[in-house]
Parts: structure tokens; sequence; C-alpha cells
């Protein structure tokens, strides 16, 4: 009821609201004399919209799309005047002036084109903006990904945009949202995910790109917002229609991985006996000796260069009936397998992987995706929309780092070492995974007044992925194959089984309805309002099964139930208003943001440190007996403000400034995962693993989410200038600092056991990070004219982070929580107490009550504990680092005191300096320049166009061992890449042709792969950080000289240790009406 | 820096010839510059000498747009000579140590008079920058590994283990600016002695064992003189 209550209060207060999905013109008409001509009509041509000037002469237009249209501005006596190509860019006003003459003589309608604002007076943050017509010139060169990385401030890594060097999806949450037609397409993250960002670019009018203070409407972001308007269909048919042709060859650096190093000794080509070795393989039923067995060449050798590659897409816009019109697109690829692969043909796609050659494709014939939009005039007044983004591939499951989950990918593998190179294609180890993405929305807007409209918006995002065809898994209990492997003759080469399973299955979900509401209540202020409720619906699965009997459960949702979703529900609020004045102009907001985790979780002790307690220490006995309770619900308010303040025609100064709070990703929310060697028991000796008894053997804790966290705060900082110099030339420099508090790490809950006087726990998500982030933003850019149009982005940034906040929380009992119910250190299979353990018994485990001598002794042990901290004499309580002791809300007799992490940004309080952040990198530079010929250059001369697109990114910093200076920190190697594409059109009436050759890597440059070379977490598990001391100190990118493999095989890692692809040239054909 | 100094010399002795050429005057003409690095490149190598070509148009009076081409080698890098402190705590060099590098470019130029008259006429002093591509690559060989491990305590290390050579190579993207004079000799010819701060976007590894930081960007100076010869 409350709840209903606050959202009528904000509804009632919701007065005035805007969705940043359009855009506003204004101006000032007079005569030739300069005269202001009250009661001129002005209309946007093709639209419903216009306005009429008021006694100044001066008018505005709201809820104009983005894109270039035509105005006519019309008075009795007075010449019609139309102005063509008038730029609209969303959340901007475009000024737009009419001189009418007096019809003294018959004139026909005077048609101008207009004149572009040089700056846009009213940007008051960095704000870059791709429009319709740039993304048509670079739609064959770069997918709408690219076309974002190519704005200043923005990174791709793993193909995620970051901003700024903020955290991705893979760091438990993007700080960078992606909004498509204001929906924002993010479902809550997965254990290392990736946010989905794959729009056809066909289908996008205009990106926009926030790199500095967003406005109070966007939210749950701490870093940036990225904003992709759709197309909308025209009130005549368009349609296109492309193929891109991609010729066979090796996709990787390194020789063919049949001639690797890694395999010196072991393959013998040309040997006859070894090259037509067989074997039999069970077949599907697993069974040797039945009809479906398969006898097969043990080695088998794949033209795995030999495949052809290709892409199909295409759209189709037009009229329907009633004041209707639609926008569709679609595309499929086929793109040739980089290694030998149970498929050959994949797609590129944002994939969870690290390896730098399989980052983006992976084994997926069957995969579609696209776009839809259909916009309905119902009334002069109303327009409603339905839109959307669609995407599904069927993938064959590698799983989790497919190389140390040994047998998925049948190539070189690190750890692998290429045995599994001869397992049979068209087999996956893991399943095949269907993945899905959609976006669907319904939109209405209803202007009320020239001044005024609302819209409100009904939206679903999903991801979803469902695995199906696991071998050997046929429940939850258990799975995994336990055939025995075996090898060939040689006992070398793997023939079979895929030894992996691997089960991922996960649905997350956003459904959304916000409210915007728009004013300009007068010629000065743009009042915008809203709200924003989302329902989230969230469960993700991940289950190992590495080797037989061992098993590791990754779950996030209701705790402890596979499955079963949690719907935490989001709700915002924001205010803003936007004063123009001559001057200067003001954007002024705030923002209101909570979020309900709308279900019962553990109690704070859940964080992995009640499974240092012996009565919850494995997943069945915490499924039992942990008790549960309500979550606190976070909130916070964000303000912002940003000033532009033109300092002549042509130039702008801009300041902004603003806090962001984003909760944290749901994974570090609301995931556990408890590992185990050994498979469930039967204790109730039923012949069968029942409910209660899964994962009964599973009490090796891991990471545990953590539903008590709040808020991360970020607040931004920037001042810049725009300044157009020269023509059509604008210079834009900014420089920014951004401090964000309460990222996530994981630190350790613990739980202090009297009985065994020690502490147990594991890892669990705090907010204790910090980063600062400083730097400079420029942007040099010419919009198309004279032929040709450019545009060059530098960011040059230091990036620096810490600890500063709780990273340990240690609990422990008194005697009154030893001497209650909740307590105890026994657990017995006769769960009905009849003194037997059989059938008759529930399969759980009940607990034994403490003896009174128990009771006591512990109990005693528990409170002498605490009087040790309440005197200072504990050696486990520091007082230098540590909290005073306070009892655990809503579970009486159990305390905690917490400890600081080492440093403190502001007061050095001991410990450790800030360091290198995780984003940091020093320098990042795009360049997109393009050319082409009119066509009235002739059928040979015009009509070409030529796109070069370079990017550049510094490594990360990492710390390198020096041998006489100790640790020192540098950064890693440059990554360059320069893609190019040649165009040709052909125009006949309506239909045009476009003969296209893109060409990626065109100087087949070859860099160290950066992911590489960073020494993080992840990374050190394969123990490839030894590789960036040796760049480091001796400059080398290849292993020691006096390396043993090395010298006897080669280099074993040439796959791994080069960023990107070597060149490859594609060409294609598209047709358009 | 001699023959830099020839050249100026003899530019300032020249009589200020009375060129014809103007608006719509096109040709062609070469150069001979020196590169003289700055920051972190200088430790790499202390200096280059770089020669090449140009076709230039004069489309407006004071506005002159050039295509320049240009080959350039920074010979004997400093590693030749540097030493590296081993296990034993002595200086080592590299005795077959070899550090070079070529860098051949493509740039657009553009040229500002900075007088009225423009160009063609006379002693004209003009503003540039450019835009355009770098290619580089810096050969390193012959370096003793450094990271070996000593066959004894307190032993000096192998001299035949050496790394494998070393090559940084990049197509980069590149910027200047600076100015000039170009001096008018006769109709149809003028000297033209400028000097440029250039900016390349490229990266040279580092090799802190002997004291080398890793250079990014590369900043360098250009100072030389070239003839043009307008062919209309």
């Amino acid at each position: 009821m409350k709840r209903i209550a606050m959202i009528c209060v904000l509804l009632c207060f919701a007065s005035h609201l805007h969705a940043g999905t359009t855009g506003k013109i204004a101006g000032v008409i007079k005569d030739d004399q300069g005269n202001p001509l009250p009661g001129a009509n002005v209309i946007v041509e093709g639209t419903r919209l216009g306005a009429v000037a008021d006694a100044d002469g001066s008018y505005f237009i709201i809820n104009i799309l983005p894109g270039r249209h035509a105005l006519t501005a019309s008075l009795i006596g007075y010449t019609n005047q139309t102005q063509s190509d008038v730029s609209v860019k969303t959340d901007f006003t475009t000024p737009l002036d009419f001189q009418l003459k007096e019809t003294t003589v018959e004139l026909a309608e005077l048609t101008v084109v207009a004149e572009r604002p040089p700056v846009e007076r009213d940007k008051t943050t960095s704000k870059y903006i791709m429009g319709g017509d740039t993304i048509d010139r670079l739609s064959t060169a770069a997918n709408t990904s690219e076309l974002m990385s190519l704005q200043a401030g923005v990174s791709l890594d793993n193909n995620e945009p970051a901003i700024r060097g903020s955290y991705q999806g893979n760091r438990g949450n993007t700080e960078t949202l992606v909004y498509v037609d204001g929906v924002v397409m993010d479902a809550g993250t997965a254990r290392g995910d990736v946010q989905f960002v794959g729009v056809n670019s066909d289908a996008v009018q205009e990106i926009t790109v926030i790199t500095g203070g967003m406005e109070a409407e966007y939210g749950n972001a701490t870093s940036g917002a990225i904003h992709i308007i759709t197309r909308e269909g025209g009130k005549n048919f368009h349609g296109k229609g492309g193929f891109t042709y991609i010729p066979p060859g090796k996709k990787h650096w390194g020789g063919n991985v049949y001639d690797s190093p890694i395999h010196k000794g072991r393959m013998k080509w040309g040997d006859a006996t070894w090259e037509n070795e067989t074997y039999t393989d069970p077949g599907p039923d697993r069974q040797m000796g039945t009809g479906d067995d398969i006898t097969r060449l043990a080695h088998e050798r794949t033209d795995y260069t030999g495949i052809h590659g290709y892409e199909v897409d295409g759209s189709l816009s037009g009229p329907l009936l009633g004041n209707a019109s639609f926008f569709v697109t679609a595309q499929h690829e086929g793109q040739a397998s980089h290694f030998p692969s149970p498929t050959k043909r994949g797609i590129f796609h944002q994939a969870v992987s690290t390896s730098p050659q399989t980052a983006r494709w992976i084994e997926s014939p069957y995969n579609i995706k696209g776009t839809y939009k259909l916009s309905w005039d119902v009334q002069s007044n109303i327009k409603v929309k339905v839109g959307g983004v669609y995407a599904r591939h069927e993938a064959y499951q590698v799983g989790e780092g497919e190389s140390w989950v040994q047998g998925v990918k049948r190539t070189v593998g690190r750890e692998l070492q290429g045995i599994d190179i001869f397992l049979p294609a068209g087999e996956a180890g893991a399943g095949i995974a269907n993945v899905k993405h959609d976006l669907a929305y319904i939109s209405l807007t209803h202007t009320l007044s020239n001044k005024t409209f609302y819209e409100a918006r009904l939206s679903y995002y999903r991801d979803a992925t469902d695995t199906t065809n696991v071998p050997g898994v046929t429940s939850q209990f258990g799975g995994g194959i336990t055939e025995p492997l075996r090898k060939d003759q040689d006992g070398v080469f793997t023939i079979g089984p895929r030894r992996v399973s691997i089960w991922i299955n996960d649905h997350r979900a956003r459904l959304n309805f916000k409210l915007d509401y728009s004013s300009q209540i007068n010629k000065n202020h743009f009042i915008k309002t809203g709200i924003d409720l989302t329902r989230h619906t969230y469960w993700w699965n991940q289950i190992n099964w590495p080797q037989a009997g061992k098993s590791r459960y990754q779950l996030a949702g209701v705790p402890y139930e596979m499955g079963e979703p949690i719907n935490p529900i989001q709700s915002a609020f924001y205010l803003q208003d936007k004063m123009e004045f001559e001057g200067i102009i003001v954007n002024l907001g705030i923002r209101y943001d909570r979020h309900d985790h709308n279900g019962d979780f553990y109690s704070p002790l859940a964080n992995n440190a009640w499974g240092g307690a012996p009565m919850t220490n494995s997943w069945s006995r915490q499924r039992k007996f942990m008790p549960r309770t309500t979550v606190s619900t976070k909130s916070a308010w964000s303000p912002r403000l940003g000033v532009s303040h033109p300092i002549t025609a042509n130039a702008i100064i801009r300041f902004s400034y603003g806090i962001f709070h984003q909760m944290p990703g749901f994974w570090h929310l609301y995931s556990y995962e408890w590992r185990g060697v050994a498979p469930p028991e039967d204790f109730n000796n039923n012949g069968q693993i029942d409910d209660t008894e899964w994962l009964n053997k599973n009490n090796q804790r891991a990471t545990t989410g953590n539903p008590h966290l709040d808020y991360k705060r970020s607040t931004n900082f920037e001042v810049g200038t725009d300044w157009n110099f020269y023509q059509d030339f604008i210079l834009s420099f900014t420089t920014y600092q951004q401090s964000v508090d309460g990222q996530v790490r994981f630190g350790n809950a613990l739980w202090r056991d009297p009985s065994r006087k020690s502490q147990v726990g594991r890892n669990t998500p705090l907010g204790y990070v910090f980063t600062d982030n400083r730097g400079f933003e420029m942007s040099l850019r010419k919009d198309f004219s004279q032929n040709f149009s450019f545009q060059v982005a530098y960011n040059h940034q230091w990036q620096s982070g810490g600890n500063a906040g709780i990273n340990r929380i240690i609990y422990f009992p008194n005697s009154q929580f030893i001497a209650s119910d909740l307590y105890f250190i026994q657990h017995t299979k006769d769960t009905n107490g009849d003194g037997v353990v059989d059938a008759n018994d529930d399969g759980s485990e009940a607990k034994v009550p403490l003896t009174s001598q128990q009771i006591q002794d512990i109990g005693a042990e528990a409170d002498r504990y605490i009087q040790t901290i309440r005197e200072g004499t504990n050696p486990d309580w520091n007082p230098l680092t540590d909290s005073e002791m306070q009892e655990v809300e809503n579970l009486p007799g159990v305390f905690y005191f917490t400890r600081n992490t080492t440093s403190d940004r502001s007061a050095g309080r001991g410990g450790r300096a800030e360091t290198a952040g995780f984003g940091d990198r020093r320098g990042t530079m795009k360049i997109a320049f393009t050319y082409e010929t009119p066509m009235h250059y002739g059928p040979a001369l015009g009509g070409f166009r030529l796109n070069v697109i370079n990017t550049l990114k510094t490594g990360r910093r990492i710390s390198i061992p020096h041998p006489t200076q100790g640790n020192v920190e540098r950064f890693g190697p440059m990554e360059t890449k320069t893609h190019l594409s040649l165009e040709k059109r052909i125009r006949t009436g309506r239909t045009e042709a476009v003969l296209f050759m893109n060409v990626y890597n065109f100087f087949n440059q070859r860099d160290p792969a950066t992911e590489y070379f960073w020494r993080g977490p992840w990374f050190d598990r394969h123990n490839q950080g030894p590789q960036a001391e040796l760049w480091y100190l001796y400059g080398m990118d290849m292993p020691k000289p006096t390396d043993k493999n090395y010298i006897n095989f080669g280099d074993t890692k040439e796959y791994h240790r080069w960023a990107g692809r070597p060149r490859e040239i594609s060409i294609g054909l598209q047709l358009g009406f | 820096m001699k023959k830099l100094l020839l050249i100026l010399c003899v530019a300032a002795l020249l009589p200020n010839a009375q060129a014809t050429a103007g608006e719509g005057a096109f040709g062609a003409g070469g150069f001979f510059d020196f590169y003289i690095p700055l920051f972190n490149f200088k430790d790499m190598y202390d200096s280059g000498t770089k020669f090449g070509g140009t076709a230039h148009y004069i489309y407006h009076k004071r506005k002159m747009v050039e295509v320049e081409f240009h080959h350039a080698r920074f010979n004997d890098g400093s590693l030749e000579t540097r030493t590296f402190s081993f296990s034993d705590g002595k200086e080592y060099t590299s005795p077959q140590a070899e550090a070079n590098m070529t860098i051949n470019s493509i740039q657009a130029n553009w040229l500002f008079a900075m007088q009225e008259k423009g160009f063609g006429q006379g002693t004209t002093p003009y503003l540039t920058f450019g835009a355009g591509l770098h290619d580089y690559a810096s050969k390193v060989s012959g370096l003793i590994f450094a990271g070996q491990t000593p066959s004894g305590a307190g032993a000096p290390p192998d001299p035949n283990i050496l790394m494998e050579p070393i090559n940084d190579t990049r197509t980069s993207f590149s910027a200047s600016f600076g100015g000039g004079i170009q001096i008018g000799l006769g109709d149809k010819a003028a000297l033209d002695v400028r000097a440029r701060y250039n900016i390349v976007m490229g990266e040279l590894r580092p090799f802190l064992i002997w004291g080398i930081e890793k250079t990014y960007s590369f900043n360098l100076i250009d100072i030389g003189a070239g003839i043009k010869f307008n062919l209309n």
C-alpha cells in the first residue's frame, strides 16, 4: 500500500516530463525590415508539428524526431519560406530564424538550405552526437558498437563499451548504460557478463554518447550513457539488402594449428599408419556394441582455413494504412571459423571469453538479429510507437573459460596443449546454448498543446540462455560424463569423450514503465520530469561438473532454489529545468533512485560467514537452517547541474557537476556459489537423491552475493569548450574529474565460532573500492561538406584507485545465542527421531541440541571473546582499523565488528597508497575520415566513397618487478588498428546499388594482446604475467631465448600472443530503393 | 647542425627575386631536414636525417596545399652503447647490438602566408600545419639477454645468449605544425626553409634494464630546407 501511495505521489508530482528521444527548434520570424511577425505559422514538413509566432515573432517547436527536416514559415501577405536540411539532435535546441518578404509581386515559394548551427549553444555537458548521415556513410565500415567507440571517451574491450575507463560488465556491472529508444538495454549482469549492444547499424538514426554529466533523466549509471535512437518509416517505401562475402583464409596470427609448434613430434603427417588410425566411438547412447557406434579416423585434419564467410542484412520501411509507418531490419552472419571448431561458421558476438583470439567469434551457425518499429499517428496529437530489438543465436556452449574447463574447443588451448584437437566436429561438450536478447516497447506520445506533451512507455528487456543437449546431465542433482577418457594409440590425443559438462541457464528480464512529461512553460524554461519503475526477474544458473562426482554450483536468484527468480523493484523520479537565456543556459536537475529487493534474504551473516558456522556449513544445511530476513530498501538523491555560456556566436564554454548513483550488479547482490568434491549422498537410504538431499556434500564455499550492498556513488565535474574555429570545423575540449566510491570488490565475512575457537568464512562482495579519474578529452570534427568529413577524438587520463571502507566483517555469538535454538554443532540424518535412518526420514538433516555442558562451555568461551574485545585485549580486534562491536539487527546475541581497509584517500590512515585504477589507460584515440565523390562527377568518377577508421589505445597499467628498483608501474603495449572501406554507388532512378570492399586491419598491424600482458587476477591463473615483465624489462614480446620449450618447440603461444586478427578483406553488394 | 647552418646562411644571402607564380600555381620540389627527437624518444635515438619530395598547389594567393613524402633514418641508437647491470654487480654492453630506425611518411600540409601579398612574391613567411601517416620500423638486434641465469655465483653473462631481433613497426597517424620562409628564386623556383613540431601517435617499446622508458607518442622537431619549382 505504501508503495502504491508513493507511486501516486510521484505521478502527481510528475507534472512536466521529457524523454530524451526528441529535440526542439526555436527562433524568430521577421520581415525583411527586421520587424517581428506575430501570428506567422511554422510547420515541420511531413509531420503535424508546428507553432505560431508570438508578439515578439518568437516561436518554438518541441518533440521533433532527430534527423533532418524541412520547415516552412508562412503569413498572409508574405511569401512562404521553406528551410530544408534543418538538423535536429536529441535534447538540443536548433536555432532557426525566418525572414519573410512581402508579397508585392507574385513570387514562388522561397526555399533555402538551412545554415547549420556551428556549435550547440545549449550543450551543458560532454555529449557527442553521431547523426544519421554520418552513420549512413560509415555503415559498411563499422557496426553499432564500433560507431559508439568512435566518440571521445569511449573504448571497447571485449566489444563492450566503457566510458573514460569505467568498469564494464565483467567487473560486476557496467557503469555505462546503453539505451535504445529510451529503453535501458541491461537486465542485470550475470557472472562475467558483457552488455549486449547488437543493434543493426542500418536501424540507427542517431547515437548520442554522454561522457560527462548526464542529465537527471539518466540514472543507475556512474560513468555515462549511450543512447541509440532507431529509425522510423516514412511516407515512401524504402528497402535495402546487402550481402558480404568473406574469402577463406587463416583468421588468426601464427601458423595453421595442425602445424603448431606445440604438436612438434606428436603429429605425424605423412605417416600412413598414424594418418589412417581409426577408433570406434560408442555413439549417442554412449554404449559400445550397440547400433549407433561410429568408426572414425583418429587424426582427421580439418581444413578450417578454407571456409567462406558471409553476412546478409536487409531493411524495409514504408507507410501503412492510417498514418502509420514501419521500419524493420534483420541480419544473419556466417563468419568462418577461426579455429577447428564444432561448427564451420559462427558469429562475432560479445562472448564471455578472456582469450584475445576468441573473444568475439563463437560457434553459432544459427543466428539472427534485427530491429522493428511501428509508428502510428493516431490523431494529430497522439502518436503510438511499438518497437524493439531481437537477437537469437544457437551456440555450441563453451561455458566459462573454455581453456581451463577441458575439452570444449578443438583447438590449442593453453592448458590442454592441443590434445583435444581431434575431437570430432559437430559435438559440444557443454551442450548447445540458445541465447536470446529481446527488447520490446510500446509508447504513447500525447501532445497536450504546442508547449506540452507527455510520453508513456512500457518496455521489456531480457537476456536469456537455455542450454540443451548437455552430455550426461539429467537433472540438477548431478551430471557430467563419467565415461573414461580415451586416447589415440600414441596416448597423446584425446579421441573421446568430450569431458566437460557445463549447464548454463539464465533468465534476466526487466519490465519497465516510464512516464516522461515535458513543457516549455515559457520562453526561458523547459521543464522535464518523469518517473521510472522497473520490476526485474532474475535468475542465473551455472553448474560445472569438471570431474565425475565433483560439482560447482554458481546460482543467483531466490537463495538455494535453483531457477526461482527474485524480483527486485527499482524506481526513480527526476525533475529538471532547462533555463535558456541570452547569454547562459542552465540545466538543473535532481533525481531520486530507490532499490527494493522485494524478497527475503539471509541476514548479513549469509555472506559466507554463515558458511563458517557449524550449523550451516554445507549447501543443504544452509538451505534448511539459515534464517531469512527482509533486506532494507536502498535509496539515493542525485543532483545535477550543467551550465553553458555562449561566449561568441561560434563558441561556448560549459561546466557540469553531478552526483550519480548506481546499484551494484545483481551478481554481486544475489549470487551464491558452493563446490563439492563428492556426489550427493542418499541420507535416507531410499535409493534416490531427494530434493532435500540435493548437494548435501557441497561444503566448499566460494563466493556469495551480498544484498546488503548500498549504491556506489560517483561525483563528476568537468569544464569544457566547443569552438567552431573555421568553416565547419569544431573543436571540443573538456577536462574532467570523477571520483567513484563504493565500487565492489570481494572482502571477507567471517564467523568466529566459540566451539572451534577459530574464524571461518570466505569471500563476499563489499563496496570498499574507490576510483579517481581525471583527464582531458578532445574532439575535432568536421561535418560532411566539400566532399569530406572527419572526426578525431582523443582522451588522455590518469586513473588511480584504492580501498576506502570495510573489507572484512567478523561475526561472533554470545552465550545467549549459544543457548538459543539457532545454534548447534551436530546434525543427524534421523529427522523423524525414531532412532533409525531409513526411508521414513525426509533425507535432510536435523539438528542435535547442545547438552547443558556444551551450552555452558561454549557460551563461556563466546562471552570471553566478547569481553576481551570490550577490554581491548582481544588479538583479533585492532582499535586502529576495526570498528566498535555492534549487535546484528534482528538477530539477538550475534555481534560483529568491521575492519577498514588499508588505505584511505583523504586521511591516509596507514597502509597502502593509492594505486592505478583498473581502467587506467593513458591514451585512446579514434579517427574517422570520409571522402566521397559526388554523383555529378559522372558515372566513372562519381559515387565513390572512402572511409578510413583508425583506433588507438594504450595498454592498461601494470606493476612490474624491476630487479633493482622494486615494483615499478608502467603501461602495457599500445594497440592500433586501421580499417578501410571503399564503396562505389550506382544510381538508377530510385534504385541504388553499392559495391563495397572492407579491409579489416588494413596495415596488418600485429600488437601484443593487451589482455595477455595484463596481470589481473583472472590472468594470474594462466601465468601469463611474466610476458609483461619480459616486454618491459627487455623489450621482448617472445619467450626468453633460454626457455627450453621455446628452443625445442618454438612459440607455443603464438595464437594468444597478439591482439586482433591479420588483415582481412571482404567484398559485398548492397541494393536499395 | 653545421649543414643546417650552411643552408640557412645561403638562404639568407639569396636575393629576393620577384617570383610571379601565384594563385593556381602548382609544382614539385625536394627537401632535406634534420629530425631532433624530444622526450623519451631522444633516449633511444638522438637525431635523424630526413629527405623527400613535395607536390604543391597554390589555391589562394595566401594558401598553399602541399603533399609531402619523406624518408628518414635514425642510425646508431643508444642501445648500441648502453650498459645493463648483471647479477654480478657489473655493467655490460652488447658488442653486437644494432639499433636503427626508418620512417616513411605521407602527409598533407597547409601553408598560410603571413603577408597579404601571398606566395610567389619575394620572401614570404608562413605558418603550416599538416596531418598524415608515418610508417616506422625500429629494429634492435644483437642485445645480450640480460635476464639469463648466470652459470655460477658471480659469473658474467654469456655473451652468446642473444635476444631475438626486435622490431617495432606501425603505420601511425601524425600531425605537425610550424612555420617557415619561402624565398623566391626567379619566376619558377623558391627556396623553402621551415621548422616544425611533429607528433606521431607511435610507440617504441621500453628497455628498462638498459634505462630506456617506453616512447608514446613520438615528439620530434624537424628543421630543414628545400627547393620548390612551379610547373605552370
